[in-house]
């Protein structure tokens, strides 16, 4: 017999302990997979060949331009030149001096800037549809107290952290948890715009591969990470349209439209302006791209991948930071970012240093705005938001939520 | 309606049931997926082998895959799953170690069947006949079963880790679930310590002993490939590794007595925890928690001996380390020597370098008559005509780049390319890709030929265009490229334009050996791209008429070609290809005769059969029999060597090839292989040209792949080349610093050559003014010629004089200087085929180099005048590759320069300039320059003349 008080809780939620250890085990198994398996790969030879995964690595740190700098510290020796604990044989790594315009980078930073604001503009708008009196604190830095708090704690605590933040600055609860999940909403919402824009410009013949791959990892991203939270619909295991619809909380998103649809102008006005602040990330991210490349043309990161492409691959890997499945979806969305990069015929060597400069890019502006929200508004303490959510976790779910999946509609009451 | 719960609204931690469905259900539709992409490319794979009668070949590399993935795979699964069939009672965790025992499994031995090679090698493996100077194994030991056995290695300590862990987390889950730290009230360690008491732990413990042991035994071979740069052995073991007391050897040694007995006290220690704990396990009412004694005390002696077993090994270490400084390096280079001398020796062997033949070559002081020059055959048929082209090298030179990147192109030279484009592109969808010197007897008499192949670029290669926008353009009716077009590489006409000896489309020659099938179904610019042919209601583009055009069916008696007469086959190709909509539902498709041409360039072909082997990256065509044939120079590699010098074999090919192998790093490699690939019918021919072990071993694994040279037509025999980045690496790489092959003369680097540069390419192009800055120097590459053994100087025996011999030319000049050093000769005919030549220059005597040559011709006034004048009148001119001859037993520069106008490229050879003992001359032709008649300012009009001279 089996011993279940080994695997349940009274209320049915299981040890959610190890829910958070494989939370941050998976995170790091991911981002190990990446550096042992991905990077040795990159030019065909073998994971057990040694030469390979030095050079995978080295050509990777040389695309960061950190090389110069290391040799500066007597860290690797660049050829024959200078001194330094590592050698690295240029011909090995196929990098020479290369001189850089910082223009692409600052760019990058203010475009990723930008995008982040306007994730506060817009739940800024949506407290003023919720009628949160303008008297209220924090309305726009409360957004990024949430996001920082999801760089550190797995399954996206972040949200519960921005909704009593809000509540802390004078909101009531309802609309403040209102709020948070409507801007949720139109981050899904961003998100398929800019796919669905993608798709259509691709046309039928091009689209007809990046499609029936994007819908599969679509899928997967969001059967895995539930980014409209915890609906509870049962679902048959292999239906994957109803656990889409499932993971996607449709019932929900559904009314939350249904609802806005009395204020038109702002439902449109909040998708024109989610759609917006993706691009404007996705150009953040591509001109990361061109600044950590060379100004040759063969030392162009990805440069025959055309800016739909790009601009879907990020889109798609972008589901998986709208409710962290790990902390800062660290591994999940590094690993659906070089796998989409890889459909679309890229080198896993460029397509992972891609990935990489998008993560720290966004992880590292993210985490400087946290810093700034720290000091702007009222707010809880990070570690009692943490324990507030795993506490709400392990409350039972009511049953008024756990219906059946109807991906077709129809209400079901 | 309801309003959504505000509870519902916000994310929280899913339970781990929820999580592990999902996980489990992704994953396995990514096997899935895994599986459903890999099956195509297999069988594809064996149908391409199938097609060209090599099917034992996929045969044999499928068995070994299966083997490795079977075993390797199977015991991963075990290794994971046992622990937790012994050492937990939960289902949970049971169900899961199933799942992930298959998955980790099926990965774990897929990426050990991706190392099929080294075990064929392995079980094949011919031996060397020669031994290793230190342990005295054959070299075969250090090429095949070393890196097999690292591998296995690598293999078992993953999978050992892989059970510790499964171990772990089913020991773990039992002791929590027995409520064991509850019952013995006993501190955390005493958890552990049962933790790691049972039996399975012990024999993990000691497995992964014996691999450590055996892996630090086995570093003893590391040695003979380990970096001693410090001492003046490059590469291998020096003094300090193997002599006296306190030697890295015996440290080896020594580690591995320390390792064995590490493992064999950590045994014994859970040997006795396991004695004195076990039992709390195994009983339900344990009353005392400490009846054996507390852990510190069971490990205390042990742990004492262990420290001790380390501490002697820092200490030896030590010992070794102040060895070093104190007396060896104030010894050196005297006791180094003798290891210096093994690794000169070692690499010149692995270089195949041993045999160069080395001449003394003093110029005679009394130059030759102009007559005597004309009628040196060498001098009569040098290829003038540029049979190459130069790229701007990688990594990039900014200081380069930054001059030529205003004409948006990384081609710094190649007037034949541009002219060939000009002239014989005719016909939007051709082009061509590169230019390659060719042989014929024309007459009986050897003739060197410029040749390039019209090809009709794919869509992957070239993107889209006007007509390949349509898939019905790009894969049924733009199927095949038109013939080759061909000039002698030593005419020009008064133009200044080459002359053709094959042109225009259908190729038109002026010589019967010359006649050829023209349809180039198979070359370097089909990139990636298939096509069909025999298709229903359409027939193949053949080629433009006068007014019309010719269409062409692809004969059915031909090799190549797959079927796709069933709906597998289709179904597999619509996976393969990913054209789905293609492949299931055109109506093109004649299920009986259609047929798919996949894998069409030279290269792909070639490797997709052969992967082991290292590709020259220089594919070139030519004509035997009537057919065009690509000749690919491959190489057998390893980096297994001992005592010889690793080097990047391939990294010059990234500048020019159209299509580039991936580099590997070797310190071993035999020019040991010839592929002929045929243009129309897609045949493929393995020539095996040299006795080499390794070679010999991949025949032994594959009985059907290799023909032996003879079987070789005697028209392709005639057109053997030596492997370009093979000279590149023997001689610009090794030899330049190899031929010191005294130890104290290599220790004291005392003449250390670098491959001469040269003045080449576009002077001032997109710049305001003319001037020596603006033009660029890059290295020398091989460059062939017609050779007659007669111009060679005294004492050097290769072919018969009066006969000529193409051959690789390659001067040095010493490093930081630019005399002439050496120039070596590489004999490419096959009587005298891989025969290597070194004409050495005595230290002392200084003989002008090339760039120095370069310098002379620049400064020479007649020439200087006239570069100005096309330059000031917006004409670009191109300084052409400078040609170092032997001629007459003496030394002869020739240096070409080409006129272009800046508007429509097409360059035309306007200066020969010659620099004989210590005069410049020059003259539209090689006939008048070597007559010295400076002639070059009679073809401008005269007052052009004039005011050109007078500025």
């Amino acid at each position: 017999m089996e011993d279940k008080s080994n695997m349940l809780t009274p209320d049915g939620r299981g040890p959610l302990s190890a829910s958070v250890g494989w939370g941050y085990a998976l995170a790091f198994l991911l981002m190990l997979f990446i550096f042992l398996i991905l990077l040795p790969d990159a030019e065909g030879p073998s994971p057990w060949d040694a030469v390979a995964f030095q050079k995978g690595v080295l050509e990777m740190f040389a695309n960061f331009r950190i090389l110069d700098e290391l040799a500066d510290l007597s860290i690797v020796k660049v050829a024959d030149v200078g001194k330094g604990i590592l050698k690295v044989d240029l011909d090995l790594v196929s990098v020479s001096s290369r001189k850089f315009g910082w223009a692409p980078f600052l760019i990058s930073l203010f475009f990723v800037s930008i995008a982040l604001f306007l994730r506060g503009i817009r739940q800024r708008f949506l407290a003023s549809h919720f009628k949160i009196p303008s008297s209220v604190r924090g309305q726009i830095s409360t957004h990024y107290f949430g996001r920082g708090i999801n760089l550190f704690f797995p399954f996206g605590p972040g949200d519960l952290g921005t909704a009593q933040a809000l509540r802390q600055n004078g909101a009531s609860e309802k609309p403040a948890t209102q709020v948070v999940y409507y801007n949720r909403v139109f981050e899904v919402i961003g998100i398929t715009v800019i796919l669905l824009g993608g798709l259509i410009y691709l046309g039928w013949e091009g689209a007809v591969e990046p499609f029936l791959w994007t819908a599969l990892i679509f899928a997967a991203v969001v059967t895995l990470t539930r980014p409209l939270g915890p609906t509870k619909d049962k679902i048959k295991r292999y239906n994957i349209p109803a656990r889409i619809w499932g993971a996607f909380n449709g019932r929900a998103l559904v009314q939350s439209l249904k609802e806005l649809r009395s204020k038109p102008q702002l439902l449109f006005g909040l998708i024109i302006l989610s759609a917006i602040t993706l691009g404007i990330e996705i150009i953040g991210y591509w001109s990361i791209k061109q600044a950590f490349s060379s100004p040759m043309d063969d030392y162009i990161l990805m440069k025959d991948l055309n800016f739909i492409h790009f601009a879907i691959a990020i889109a798609i890997a972008n589901i998986a930071r709208v409710i962290p499945y790990t902390f800062a979806s660290f591994g999940i969305y590094e690993l659906i970012s070089v796998f989409m990069f890889r459909i679309f015929g890229e080198g896993y060597l460029s397509a992972t240093t891609v990935t990489l400069l998008d993560s720290l890019l966004i992880n590292g502006l993210t985490f400087v705005f946290f810093l700034f929200s720290l000091f702007l508004s009222k707010r809880p303490s990070i570690l009692d938001t943490w324990r507030n959510f795993f506490d709400q976790s392990q409350v039972k779910i009511p049953k008024e939520i756990l219906q059946p999946s109807n991906p077709g509609g129809e209400k079901n009451e | 309606m309801n309003e959504p719960s505000i509870s519902g609204l916000l994310p929280y931690i899913p339970s781990p049931r929820t999580l592990w469905k999902s996980f489990t259900f992704w994953i396995w539709v990514l096997f899935a997926l895994l599986i459903a992409n890999a099956i195509p490319d297999y069988v594809v794979q064996y149908w391409f082998n199938l097609s060209l009668g090599y099917q034992s070949i996929f045969w044999t590399n499928i068995y070994m895959q299966i083997f490795l993935f079977m075993i390797y795979g199977i015991a991963v699964a075990l290794a994971i799953y046992l622990p937790m069939r012994l050492y937990t009672s939960s289902h949970l965790l049971k169900r899961a170690s199933i799942h992930f025992s298959i998955w980790v499994g099926a990965f774990a031995g897929w990426l050990l069947a991706q190392e099929y090679l080294q075990f064929l090698l392995l079980s094949n493996g011919v031996p060397f006949g020669e031994r290793d100077p230190v342990f005295g194994k054959d070299i075969g030991f250090y090429v095949y079963t070393l890196p097999a056995l690292r591998i296995i290695l690598t293999a078992l300590g993953f999978l050992i880790l892989l059970s510790f862990i499964s171990f772990l987390i089913a020991r773990w889950n039992e002791l929590i679930a027995k409520k064991i730290k509850q019952k013995t009230h006993t501190k955390v360690r005493t958890t552990i310590a049962l933790l790691f008491s049972p039996l399975y732990f012990r024999i993990l413990l000691i497995s992964f002993g014996v691999i450590v042991t055996i892996r630090t035994y086995f570093g003893r071979y590391s040695l003979l490939l380990k970096s001693n740069e410090d001492s003046g052995v490059r590469t291998g073991a020096d003094y300090l590794d193997l002599q006296g007391f306190f030697s890295s050897l015996n440290r080896i040694y020594l580690a591995t007595i320390v390792v064995v007995g590490l493992f064999l006290l950590a045994t014994y220690i859970f040997h006795r925890i396991n004695k004195h704990y076990g039992w709390i396990t195994r009983t339900s009412n344990p009353k005392d928690p400490h009846p054996g004694g507390h852990i510190a005390r069971l490990i205390r002696v042990p742990t004492t001996i262990g420290l001790g077993l380390f501490a002697l090994y820092i200490g030896f270490s030590l010992c070794v380390i102040i060895r070093d400084s104190f007396f060896v390096k104030p010894n050196e280079p005297y006791i180094q020597l003798e290891y210096i001398d093994r690794h000169i020796k070692a690499t010149n062997k692995a270089y195949r370098l041993d045999n160069i033949e080395t001449h003394e070559w003093n110029p005679p002081k009394e130059p030759l008559s102009p007559e005597n020059l004309l009628a040196s055959k060498t001098l009569q048929n040098v290829p003038y005509l540029p049979t190459w082209v130069t790229y701007l090298e990688e990594p990039p030179d900014l200081h380069h780049y930054e001059r030529i990147n205003v004409s948006d192109s990384t081609m710094v030279f190649g007037p034949m390319l541009s002219i060939y484009q000009q002239q014989q592109q005719l016909r939007p969808y051709y082009d061509f890709l590169s230019v390659d010197g060719v042989r014929y007897s024309v007459d009986g008499q050897k003739q060197m030929f410029v040749s390039a192949v019209r090809e009709l670029p794919s869509l992957a290669f070239i993107g889209k265009q006007e007509w390949l926008k349509y898939w019905g353009s790009a894969a049924l009716l733009l199927t095949h490229g038109m013939g080759l077009v061909m000039s002698p590489a030593n005419s020009i006409d008064e133009m200044g334009s080459p002359e053709y000896a094959v042109k225009d489309v259908p190729p038109m020659t002026t010589h019967p050996v010359l006649e050829h099938e023209p349809r180039i179904y198979f070359g370097e610019g089909a990139k990636d791209d298939y096509v069909l042919t025999n298709i229903k209601y359409l027939k193949e583009f053949d080629y433009a008429t006068e007014q019309s055009r010719r269409e062409f069916t692809f004969p059915e008696d031909l090799i190549d070609g797959l079927d796709v007469s069933s709906f597998f086959h289709r179904l597999i190709f619509a996976l393969h290809t990913k054209d789905v909509t293609a492949f299931l539902f055109s109506r093109y498709i004649d299920h009986e005769k259609t047929r798919v041409h996949i894998r069409r360039t030279p290269m792909t072909r070639a490797s997709s059969i052969a992967p082991f082997l290292f590709l020259d990256s220089n594919p070139y065509a030519f004509i035997a029999d009537k057919k065009v044939l690509w000749m690919v120079n491959a190489l057998t590699t390893s980096r297994e060597y001992p005592y010889s010098f690793p080097e990047v074999l391939g990294d010059k090919a990234d500048e020019r090839a159209i299509e580039t192998f991936p580099e590997r790093i070797i310190n071993y490699a035999e020019d040991s292989v010839k592929i002929t690939i045929d243009a129309y019918s897609g045949e493929v021919h393995f020539y095996k040209i040299a006795d080499d072990p390794i070679v010999n071993t991949w025949s032994r694994v594959y009985d059907d792949l290799f023909e032996p040279i003879s079987a070789m037509p005697e028209e392709a025999k005639a057109q053997l080349t030596y492997p370009l980045q093979w000279f590149h690496i023997q001689f610009d790489d090794i030899y330049k610093r190899y031929h010191q092959k005294y130890p104290i003369e290599f220790y004291n680097v005392e003449d250390l050559w670098d491959d001469a540069d040269e003045t080449i390419g576009s002077i001032g192009r997109g710049l305001s003014g003319f001037g020596t800055r603006d033009q660029l120097t890059f290295s020398y590459e091989g460059y062939n010629i017609l050779l007659d053994p007669a111009d060679l100087p005294e004492g050097v025996e290769a072919g018969n004089p009066g006969e000529l011999e193409y051959v690789m030319l390659l001067p040095f000049t010493p490093e930081g200087a630019r005399n002439l050093r050496s120039l070596i000769i590489a004999f490419q005919d096959p009587e005298d085929y891989g025969k290597l030549v070194n004409l050495r220059i005595p230290q002392g005597m200084f003989v002008p180099g090339p760039e120095q040559n370069d310098a002379y011709i620049c400064n020479d006034r007649p020439v200087h005048q006239q570069v100005t004048m096309w330059i000031r009148h917006a004409s670009e001119v191109i300084r052409g590759g400078t040609f170092l001859l032997p001629i007459g037993g003496d030394l002869l520069y020739l240096e070409t320069i080409w006129a272009n106008s800046i508007q429509n490229e097409l360059p035309q050879l306007k200066i020969f300039a010659v620099r004989y003992h210590d005069l410049i001359t020059s003259g539209t032709t090689l006939e008048e320059a070597i007559l010295n008649r400076n002639l070059v300012l009679g073809l401008l009009p005269a007052s052009e003349g004039q005011s050109a001279s007078d500025r």
